[in-house]
Formats: C-alpha cells, structure tokens, sequence
C-alpha cells in the first residue's frame, strides 16, 4: 500500500462510515428476516402490574423470600441474589401507540471503547493473560472488573444508562486490529412462543454469559456465530469469513442463549447457567425466559477474506462476553414496555 | 502412588525442597477445607496453565537431538510436567474438574497445532523453537505475576511464584544455549 493512495482510501473510509451509521439504522427486523422467521401476529397486551424482577445484594431488605433462595455454590458459580416481586419501582406503563412496531425489541448502541488481553469473566484478575479483546460499552473494563467497578464508570451506548460491557476477540485484517463501526445490541423477546415471551424476565442484574464457541475447530454444530455482509444480502450468511463486495461491511450475528436457571450469575464454563429455548420455550434445567441478547457488530471491511482473522483464531470462532450492568429499573421499564408487549422500541425504551 | 510419582518428579525438577514440603503439607490438608478456598482467579490461572503447559511439552519435544537446545527444552519439560502434577492435584483436592475451556485455543502463551506444522516444516527448528518459547515464558511470567497479585489460594500462589522464577531462569538460559 503505498502513500499515493491513502487520500483515496480515506474517502472510502469516509464511506464506508457513512454507511456504517446507515446500517445502524436499519432495525433489527432486517436482522430476524436473515436466520428467523419473523414473530406471529402479536397477541393482547398482557397485564404487567406485577413485573417481577430481581433484587441485587444492595438492598438485601428485598431479599425475603427463603422459598427462591440461591442453594450454597461452589465453584466459580456466583449465586444470584434470590428473586422476589416488584423489587424495583417503575414509572406507569403508556399504552401502545397506534403506529407500534409489534416486534419485541428493546436496543443498545454502544460504540468500541478500547482493546486490551484481558477477560474479567473467563480470566478474573489475571491482565494480559487473553488474547485481544475489543470492549463495547462500559469505559472501565479490564481483568479486574467487578459490576461494582462496572456501575462506577461511563458508558459510549445509546442510552447512557446501559453500563453493561459487551466485548469479542478482535479482528485483525492484514494483521491490523479493524474495529467496528456498527455496534448494536439488541434485546429480543424472539425465539420463544408468544405466551412465553409475555413472561420473559429481565437479565439478572451482574450476569456474565459467553457466547460462541472461542475453540472451534471447524465451522460446525459447535459455531453460534454468523458472519454476512451489509448491503449484500445475496452473499449469504456463513459460519466463516465471507467475501463481501466492495462497498458493503462485513457483518457478524452472534444470538445469546435465552433461558436462565434462576440461581447462578456464572457459572464454571461461564454457559452452563444459560441455555437456549427447545421447540418454543426454556427447557426445564434452564426455566427462566429473559430477552435475547443478539449481538450485530458491523466491520469497514470487505473482499477476500483469507486476509481476516480474529484474535482467537478463524472466523468460526467468533465468541461474545455480556457483564449485565444495566440498572434494574431501565432493564425492568423496558421488558415490560416492549418486550413482554411485543413493541419495538429504541435506545430511550419507547415505542 | 501419585503423592510418590509426584515427589520424585518435583525432585527431578530441580524443584526447591520448600515448594515439595508444601505440596505434602497441602496434601494432608481436609479436602473440605479446599473447596471454597479457591478463587476465580486461582481456578483461571490453573485453568490456563494446563494447557499451556501442554502445548508448550509437545513444541519441547521437538528440539533438535544433540542440539545446544535439547537439554534446555529437557530441563523445561520436567519443570512443566511437574507444574502439571501439581495443577492437577489442586484441582483433584478442591474437587474441581478439568475444564478444558482453554484446549487448543489461539491465546497467549498457548502453542497452537498450526504453530507445531510450522515449527516440525521449519529449516531452523531450534531457531523457531526459541523465538516460540521465550514468547511463552514471557507470557507465563506475565500470568504468574497476576496470580500473585490476586490470587488467595497458597498452593495455586506457590506454583505462582515458582512459575515467575523458573520462566526468569528458563529465558536466561535460551539465552545462554
């Protein structure tokens, strides 16, 4: 790559960008339309006066009920505070506009904060111990982050009150770390029945959760991860790297398991507490359906992809990291509002 | 029988008498005194280091016979296997299981399958060997300083400590071969 070039290369950036915040703009509709069939017609607006939510260690008078107390864990599990009724006060629900969008939806955008070898949830306390990270959202993260630390810093989402961390292995293009310019986190209340939707609880306050499989050695059963291109939609969504045409962005989708155990806020793989629904609803192990975290990271990159490759390895290895800061009251409003409603709604969780 | 296997390759090691008298002490320690003692960073570290100390034993293997290298990589290997005993016999004590999380991972510290292709096709596998392995004890040293850091629990800090100081020894002595 020689010097001449680099105006021209900017201009493409510059391009590239633009289209990025376009892509950004484009709703999560488009997304379930690749891999999912898109949700049925939406069902009565289902009474929510008694939302049940969950309470932290910080306010453990609301921790009373002994019949849904966490059992005594060993292990790297951490035991969730137990969980108990209207724990956090909410504002009056609106009624559903007329012109809503019945998809159950609530959205982050949180933009690249910073890179680092660290892993607060698989690599607790041990810097420069992982390979490189690219961190979303909260300012602070590094090895040591607790969601003590976590609610202490800021945030780059949209809206500022997701203090959650959101990171995956860099991506490297010729060797170059490439960030993305589309960082969007969605909260859907797909892939369960409707009437399992309408219960989905919010995602206890402090949960880690690893996504993906970061040792896949082939682009398998194992491989949760999607890659496509913006723009592109004739290339097809593959478990590796695709090649994407000049002027579209490459796209990874990675979807979050849905389905809690109600007792563990991590657990020794760090999956085990969570699990994805089977035939419509969250298995027996696993009884607790909470918004899936769908994970869109959008790349100013395209073409050959044998010049790709993340820091973990091939592109099947794509993995995510979810820290759950998000305060319980926003999490709380917006699972009411939009997702056990079925309502799309924004970063300010409205319609 | 593991206890024993366990000494005579500390021994081998060239292990300090400190860090085996430990590991008997720790021995007969009540496991259900263990169990809870053990921190997320502890059980990371020794999460990490077994397969660390895996990958880095097959790349060992592969030092030139008669080489100024091989009786390096020898004295490396014994030092890791040895980590190895003493990794696993923390996790047996505080009745944890292996959790492979790490195995064939493209991580720091960690030598890759695709790194072994490349070392066992080099023209200089000596040379490659080195340049792979001062980048894992360095990695090591990195990882070990952490658990000292923040780790809590004697036997897991020991092996800490222990992983510092060899890894200084080990670099030195690439140096030197």
């Amino acid at each position: 790559m020689t010097h001449a070039h680099t105006p021209s290369r900017l201009r493409r950036r510059v391009l590239i960008a633009a289209l990025a915040v376009a892509g950004v703009a484009a709703s999560a509709v488009t997304a379930n339309a690749m891999f999912f069939t898109p949700p049925k017609a939406p069902p009565v607006a289902s009474s929510t006066s008694t939302t049940t939510t969950t309470t932290t260690s910080r306010t453990p008078a609301q921790v009373a009920d002994p019949t849904t107390a966490a059992p005594a864990q060993t292990g790297t599990s951490t035991a969730a505070p137990a969980t108990t009724k209207a724990a956090v006060a909410l504002p009056p629900q609106e009624p559903i506009p007329a012109n809503a969008v019945r998809v159950a939806e609530f959205v982050a955008e949180c933009p690249f904060t910073h890179r680092l070898p660290d892993d607060p949830i698989v690599l607790p306390n041990l810097p420069g111990a992982s390979h490189s990270h690219s961190f979303f959202g909260n300012e602070s993260t590094n090895a040591h982050s607790t969601i003590e630390t976590l609610e202490k810093a800021g945030s780059t989402c949209n809206p500022k009150q997701d203090l959650s961390s959101y990171w995956v292995p860099t991506l490297l293009a010729d060797g170059q770390p490439v960030e993305p310019t589309g960082t969007t986190f969605y909260y859907l209340g797909e892939g369960v029945r409707d009437d399992v939707t309408a219960r989905i609880q919010p995602l206890p306050h402090g949960l880690r959760i690893v996504a993906g499989n970061a040792k896949a050695t082939a682009p398998d059963g194992s491989t949760q991860s999607r890659w496509s291109c913006l723009h592109a939609g004739h290339v097809g969504a593959s478990k590796d790297f695709v090649n994407c045409p000049a002027g579209t962005m490459l796209e990874s989708y990675l979807d979050f398991p849905q389905c809690w155990n109600g007792k563990d806020l991590d657990s020794a793989d760090h999956k085990s507490h969570m699990a994805y629904p089977v035939a419509g609803d969250c298995p027996a192990t696993h009884p607790v359906p909470v918004p899936k975290l769908r994970q869109v990271l959008r790349y100013p990159v395209s073409g050959d992809p044998a010049k790709f490759k993340l820091s973990s390895g091939p592109g099947f290895t794509m993995h995510g990291d979810f820290f759950n800061a998000w305060p319980e009251a926003e999490m709380a409003q917006r699972v009411r509002d939009c997702i056990n409603r079925i309502v799309k709604c924004g970063p300010n969780g409205r319609p | 029988m593991r206890a024993l296997i366990l000494a005579v390759v500390l021994a081998v090691a060239g292990c300090s008498a400190q860090a085996a008298q430990e590991t008997t002490r720790t021995a007969a320690t009540p496991p259900e005194l263990s169990a809870t003692d053990l921190s997320g960073t502890d059980l990371a570290f020794v999460d990490l280091l077994i397969p660390q100390n895996t990958s880095a034993l097959a790349a060992l293997d592969l030092a030139e016979p008669g080489s100024a290298l091989r009786p390096v990589a020898e004295r490396v290997a014994a030092t890791y296997r040895a980590e190895l005993e003493q990794a696993r016999a923390v996790l047996a004590r505080t009745g944890r299981q292996e959790s492979g999380q790490h195995e064939g991972h493209d991580m720091p510290g960690m030598i890759t399958a695709a790194e072994l292709a490349s070392i066992r096709h080099s023209p200089d596998v000596d040379g490659q060997l080195r340049t792979l392995l001062r980048a894992q004890f360095e990695e090591a040293r990195t990882v070990a300083r952490a658990e000292l850091a923040s780790g809590t629990h004697p036997p897991v800090r020991d092996l800490g400590a222990s992983i510092d100081r060899t890894r200084a020894e080990f670099l030195a002595l690439l140096g030197a071969a």
